[in-house]
């Protein structure tokens, strides 16, 4: 009785964390929903309405007629996708390779990996471009890409680091004695195993990537080059905000990012066994 | 753990120089591309924090003189100030959300899943719409929380949430904490994954109630994932820029001000990049001083 | 602690060589000749040209033929914003005209536009031509980057506009900027609610208080939209209220030693009655210290306050958002207290030294500044017309455009200081913080630091 009594305050505990959480979430974007079908005029009234009185989707048509939207999704979606897969494997390597061997040099290659994230991105623009410059890499999708692996292998790494540590060393040496090389003992063994670390920390790229403006903004010259976020922050006019098109654009701009999460959770959402290692 | 790599080492006597490669062979292409890309940029940031310069033909060398004039400004240090309440308390509430949503969700419950996915929603818009969105919501005129405030009784008269010295450090922050939260849950969330259900269940019989699960068991061991976690979210939010500048531009009588916001405008508005350089440089060290911090708080005890 | 020292090692020879690899700036190069390899012989003499002095390249630029394919690159936040298709009808027409022509927009959001220049500059990897913001023009002039257009433009050119639009398009002298249209500040008002007033006109700062006083009523209707966020949009209104009472914020003494009238007591006096308009008078809608431009247009378009101190461009926007306002607004220049004032906002695109070609840019700049167009362009986006004889037109004998026409007799000179932003920002902090309850002693002391700072800082 009292496991049914604990059981049913964690309940209430539970779903009324997630309620109110889900509230304060969802009236900005509900809110956003709404502008975006709002027409123009209407996005000013007084007092605010929930539902517009006259509900348009013209936003969402003005977003692949009237502005490169599709040149737009089209860059992200090559950049982001490249960038997180490379970020992520590569990550993967270094947080195998920190964790299963000893070798000189080991803390100064994670202080040097972090020390990237700690200087203020305004004073990178600058450099940034000069070294993309250097490589012939300016206005390409290549450079776009390789600035946002150097943006995302950091935090990446080191939560791989984070993960591959839970994992004890026994399996690895387990299977090496059992007559796995080191390389399938990482593919086959190991990184199985890290696989929620890996898709949260794939997430993150992809949220980060997708959404990065500045970079972005100052690397690609090319309207056809440009990115998405780019083309949302345009509609942030200095003189005017297109309300309802930046709403709608934001909006559309999310349902890859929905798609991508809902994909990838299921790797760190298997239950409290699923992934556990039994030591 | 150490004596452990040892004995592997042992393992294959004859592969001796190989395995004294692998390791090297694991990080090369991270340690490429970061050195390819970042150090030149750090580099060229601490470089021009020595000159006064318009980054184009004119240069000259200014020594220490930048230093000494932003540390002899009080409005440098007042937002490096500034910059630390914000950092601390956005970085505190993403935390105790996001941990305590984590647990809520990585329980098997009917909805779980949807509620997963609205819960991640406020970290997939970009930074500037959702500044947008919410200097709108907390407009004073006709905003969104002051009309429910105001119909429910709750307030007397508009509030200017984000124009009150009372109010607006509070809105920023909180808006930055909505902003950022998801990040924590979902790696709250990913490290639940790896702690063993078996452990729970031994602590649990031995009587062990939810309180001690969460600060002997759970926390533990996700501390490894949490402290890479905390450590970034801090550095990210002690340089954030865009939520705060388009919300308030660090006013109103600076309550808001966060150092980012002066670098800007000393590098792009008053074209003082020498000195904005500087401030950079200040912020750098900080940041690494901070991380070395948490490293040596959360390094493992092994 | 050998093993840090080796990495720090590593990472700074790198570093080093990165640092001379980019100082060299080979690939720019390359790219570059690149391009001139498909030129004429005469044209490679024409770089070499451009690279030593910018007066040569006058004489390279006549001999270009016509049927020689020229590409110019322009740097643009119009582009970004609602007037994009305004601008690239103007350039889609230009290219049908001129078949060897071809005109490329690199599309910049306006706050990014002035570090997007620098960094390029920093590649050397400019542009033909940018978009200028005046607050940008005096870091242009001392960077170099900006060639003076004058001899590629005409005497023809210049002579159809006001001398002092010239003089805002310059900076100690050399013309930055082609003007192409102008932005003056002025008040605008509801002509409808002045009709219910016991008032017909705004003349003195007095006038303005108390029709601002007569406008509101307190609940849902105010005087005077005030731009109370300390950003460059409101500074810039705020820069305008002070000069009306004589403030010259920097200027240059007899000496020529920068001196400024920001410690002056008709500067405090400006900047209490300033913020009295919210804190004693109540004219001003809640929440002065967040409101922005884009808010307090909106405050305007919905019928919430009466008055607005703006360019011109607002007339547009405020329309747009609210179409009944259509004939129901009116414009005076800036009250007077000690003066009437404007800033002009003369704007434009400025032709860099990196341009192959600035006598086919300076045409094409031309274009775009002619009569027809610019009236084209006034009439869908309120930005007004620099040549005189455009500016009779019918359009602007209207009570909305009154003021704005009126005003540019009264036009004062942009100050060429190259701290004035940081001038301004100054005026920022104290308004900004007295409408949040700082005392006026305390803002007028705050001032005086940083502004003396500030001067003692450019006469080292």
């Amino acid at each position: 009785m009292n496991k049914k009594r604990s059981g049913m305050i964690n309940n209430v505990l539970t779903y009324g964390a997630c309620l109110i959480g889900s509230i304060f979430v969802l009236v900005p974007v509900l809110w956003m929903v709404s502008t975006s079908l709002k027409t123009e005029p209407e996005t000013f009234a007084i007092p605010p309405r929930w539902i517009p009185e006259t509900v348009t989707l013209d936003s969402y048509r003005a977003m692949w007629v009237d502005y490169p939207f599709l040149y737009y999704f089209r860059n992200s979606i090559i950049v982001t996708l490249a960038a997180v897969a490379i970020s992520v494997s590569i990550s993967c390597l270094t947080g195998y390779g920190v964790t299963r061997f000893r070798f000189k040099g080991k803390e100064s290659f994670l202080g040097f990996v972090l020390l990237t994230q700690m200087f203020p991105s305004v004073m990178l623009l600058v450099p940034y471009y000069k070294v993309l410059n250097t490589y012939g890499l300016n206005n390409t999708l290549i450079g776009l890409g390789l600035v946002y692996i150097s943006f995302t292998v950091p935090f990446c790494s080191w939560m791989m680091v984070g993960y591959f540590k839970t994992v004890p060393l026994e399996l690895d040496e387990a299977a090496i004695i059992d007559g796995c090389s080191r390389w399938q003992a990482f593919t086959r063994i190991t990184l199985p195993i890290v696989i929620p670390g890996v898709s949260s920390s794939a997430i993150y790229a992809f949220v980060t990537c997708w959404n990065e403006y500045m970079f972005a903004n100052l690397l690609m010259a090319d309207e056809k080059l440009k990115t998405v976020s780019v083309g949302i922050a345009e509609l942030n006019g200095y003189y005017k905000i297109m309300w309802n098109d930046l709403m709608a654009s934001s909006v559309v701009a999310s349902i890859p990012l929905v798609i991508g999460f809902i994909f990838l959770q299921k790797y760190f959402i298997g239950g409290l066994t699923a992934g556990a290692v039994k030591s | 753990m150490k004596t452990k790599s040892h004995k592997q080492e042992q393992f294959q006597p004859s592969k001796m120089s190989l395995s004294e490669l692998t390791p090297y062979l694991f990080i090369f292409p991270v340690l490429l591309l970061l050195v390819m890309l970042v150090v030149y940029p750090l580099s060229y940031g601490v470089y021009i924090s020595f000159f006064d310069t318009d980054l184009g033909k004119n240069w000259s060398f200014a020594g220490f003189r930048n230093y000494l004039v932003i540390f002899t400004q009080d409005n440098f240090l007042k937002n490096i100030w500034v910059t630390f309440k914000f950092a601390f308390l956005v970085v505190a509430g993403h935390f105790v959300i996001g941990i305590l949503l984590g647990l809520a969700l990585n329980q098997k419950k009917r909805g779980t899943t949807v509620f997963r996915t609205i819960l991640v929603l406020p970290w997939l818009f970009p930074d500037v719409v959702i500044a947008l969105i919410f200097k709108w919501l907390a407009n004073p005129m006709y905003g969104l929380f002051n009309s429910f405030l105001l119909e429910h009784g709750l307030i007397e008269k508009q509030i200017s949430w984000l124009g009150s010295t009372q109010w607006a450090f509070a809105v920023v922050v909180l808006v930055c904490i909505w902003k950022g939260y998801p990040m924590v849950l979902v790696n709250v969330l990913a490290a639940l994954q790896s702690v063993s259900s078996d452990i729970l269940e031994a602590a649990r019989v031995d009587g062990a109630n939810a309180v001690q699960l969460l600060f002997r068991i759970i926390l533990p061991a996700i501390k490894p994932v949490l402290a890479t976690t905390v450590i970034l979210d801090v550095v990210w939010w002690f340089k954030h820029y865009t939520i705060v500048e388009l919300l308030t531009s660090g006013g109103p009588n600076s309550v808001t001000s966060i150092v980012s916001i002066g670098i800007y405008k000393e590098a792009f508005q008053y074209f003082k990049f020498g000195r904005a350089a500087a401030m950079a440089v200040v912020v750098f060290v900080i940041c690494y001083l901070i991380s070395k911090v948490f490293r040596k708080v959360l390094s493992d005890d092994e | 602690m050998k093993k840090k020292l080796l990495s720090i090692l590593l990472s700074a020879s790198m570093a080093a060589t990165l640092l001379t690899g980019c100082g060299g700036g080979q690939p720019a190069e390359s790219q570059g000749s690149d391009a001139a390899e498909e030129n004429t012989a005469e044209d490679d003499s024409q770089n070499a040209g451009s690279a030593e002095t910018s007066g040569d390249t006058a004489e390279a630029g006549d001999t270009a033929s016509s049927d020689e394919e020229i590409t110019l690159r322009i740097m643009s936040s119009i582009q970004t914003e609602g007037e994009a298709s305004l601008e690239s009808a103007m350039a889609e027409q230009y290219m049908a005209d001129h078949p060897n022509i071809k005109i490329e927009y690199i599309a910049v959001a306006n706050n990014d536009l002035n570090a997007q220049i620098i960094t390029l500059n920093s590649s050397d990897d400019l542009p033909d031509a940018f978009y200028m913001n005046t607050a940008f023009m005096p870091q242009a002039k001392s960077m170099g980057i900006v060639i003076d257009p004058t001899e590629y433009l005409g005497d023809d050119f210049l002579n159809s506009m006001d001398p002092s639009i010239i003089e805002y398009a310059s900076t100690d002298g050399q013309l930055m900027v082609v003007p192409w249209f102008m932005v003056p500040i002025a008040l605008i008002y509801r002509a409808d609610w002045m009709g219910e007033t016991d008032y017909d006109t705004i003349e003195t700062m007095e006038d303005f208080r108390n029709v601002g006083k007569a406008f509101t009523n307190g609940t849902d209707r105010w005087g005077f939209a005030l731009v109370g966020l300390q950003n460059g949009s409101g500074e810039a209104r705020f820069s305008q209220y002070v000069k009306a009472f004589g403030v010259d914020e920097i200027y240059q003494d007899d000496s020529g030693a920068w001196v400024s009238d920001l410690t002056e007591d008709k500067y405090r006096t400006a900047l209490q009655t300033f913020v009295d308009l919210d804190l004693v008078d109540g004219i001003v809608p809640p929440g002065a210290t967040e409101t922005g431009y884009p808010e307090a247009v909106t405050y305007f378009a919905n019928e919430q306050a009466g008055m607005i101190i703006s360019g011109s461009n607002a007339l547009g926007a405020i329309v747009s958002q609210n179409p009944e306002l259509d004939g129901k607004l009116a414009s005076v220049p800036i009250p007077s207290q000690d003066r009437h004032v404007t800033n002009l906002q003369v704007s434009g695109y400025s032709i860099t030294t990196a341009c192959e070609h600035p006598q086919e840019m300076a045409d094409f700049l031309k274009y775009m500044a002619d009569k027809e167009n610019a009236i084209t362009f006034a009439a869908e986006t309120g930005r007004m017309p620099v040549a005189s004889d455009a500016l009779e037109d019918e359009m602007f004998d209207t009570p909305a455009y009154q003021g704005f026409v009126d005003c540019i007799q009264y036009a004062l000179p942009y100050p060429t200081y190259s701290g004035y932003s940081e001038v301004q920002d100054i005026m920022g902090e104290s308004y900004n913080s007295m409408l949040s309850g700082v005392s006026i002693d305390d803002a007028m002391a705050q001032v005086e630091s940083r502004i003396n700072t500030l001067l003692a800082e450019t006469t080292e």
